[in-house]
């Protein structure tokens, strides 16, 4: 009998935790003009429900269950840590070993002129995708190297991709970069 | 989601749907994107592009949709002074035509199968290999061609009197 007792309380002084918390976290919204507007007023009925019944029923099962209640927590909280990693990870970011020649402008405007027979393409480098090339030429930081560079990449929704292009490398810094191309790994077609 | 309407393909002398959307691509790259609104679940890109294959060249011919100012968009709208034809050299992948009659419909993207597909890797917008995919054979009544079974649409702001 006395482990049930220990049990309760345990539940109890965790119910108290997650209370204490649930309000902290509140203070961050409780003022926003938008959720009350879409709240808009409470029935009675509404009231009791949110304000008595809800709170009563979930702290009661709380108590009983806050094992469960705590397991849930944490896995809730890994689960958020490890979204927020994936999503960091999904930023494009040039890593040196994805660096494949030092070149120069020079180099890079001469094999990227596209000739077309049918003149259907602007007679500059990279053709239609010239004012992409020329803002990179304009973001280049002072001293910084030109490199080409090709990786795959993982999207946020999962997606790897095949790129290529080229990076302006400053010591350890790899930016800005430029996209030349990106192909679907992962799927034959749209 | 909701399947989608396909893009246009002049393709060895026959219009064909072409499920793929080299002109992503292109914004994707950088291009710049003037804005296309979408006034229905079955075109979220906004616009069709009319494409053709021409000498192993693959070309954007022509361009309908509603930018978003509410003009009517064209090929000048993405490729100013180009407004006949536009040599698609950023494109590299695959393109596919789908042939024959339908086998599976799912009201998702490009997603519905198709008895055959014809696939088509470019590379700098340069056809380098066509291949053809036998999906399977269909049943009798099953629809010929590529085509989407529900949407829903909206007028476009400019026509709502919207700013």
């Amino acid at each position: 009998m006395i482990w049930l007792w220990v049990y309760l309380v345990a539940g109890m002084v965790y119910l108290v935790l997650i209370y204490g918390i649930h309000l902290r976290e509140r203070q961050a919204y409780k003022n926003s003009e938008l959720l009350k507007s879409m709240r808009g007023s409470l029935s009675t009925k509404d009231m009791l429900l949110e304000k008595v019944i809800a709170p009563a029923i979930g702290g009661t099962l709380v108590v009983l269950a806050w094992p469960a209640a705590l397991v849930y927590s944490l896995k809730s909280k890994r689960d958020a840590r490890l979204e927020t990693k994936r999503r960091e990870d999904a930023v494009f970011r040039v890593r040196a070993k994805d660096l494949l020649t030092q070149t120069t402008v020079h180099e890079v405007e001469a094999v990227a002129h596209i000739v077309d027979p049918m003149r259907a393409v602007p007679d500059l480098p990279f053709g239609h995708l010239n004012s992409v090339w020329q803002s990179f030429l304009n973001k280049r930081p002072l001293g910084a190297e030109l490199w080409a560079f090709s990786c795959d990449h993982t999207s946020v929704w999962g997606h790897v991709t095949a790129r290529e292009g080229y990076v302006w490398v400053l010591g350890d810094k790899r930016a800005p970069w430029m996209l030349t191309r990106e192909t679907f790994k992962d799927r034959d077609d749209d | 989601m909701t399947a989608q309407i396909s893009e246009r393909l002049i393709f060895e002398g026959q219009q064909v749907a072409l499920l793929s959307n080299p002109l992503n691509d292109y914004f994707a790259l950088g291009g710049i994107n003037p804005g296309f609104e979408s006034t229905s679940t079955a075109l979220w890109r906004g616009y069709v592009g009319a494409w053709e294959i021409s000498n192993d060249r693959l070309y954007l011919i022509g361009l309908r949709g509603t930018l978003e100012s509410g003009d009517d968009a064209s090929l000048e709208s993405v490729f100013p002074g180009f407004k006949d034809r536009v040599f698609a050299h950023w494109f590299s992948g695959r393109m596919r035509i789908p042939q024959g009659k339908r086998l599976e419909y799912v009201h998702m993207g490009y997603a519905s199968t198709y008895e055959r597909d014809v696939l088509l890797t470019l590379q700098n917008g340069v056809v380098l290999t066509k291949e053809i995919r036998l999906n399977g054979v269909a049943e009798d009544d099953a629809p010929e061609g590529y085509s989407i079974g529900a949407m829903t649409t909206w007028p476009s702001r400019k026509a709502g009197g919207e700013e």
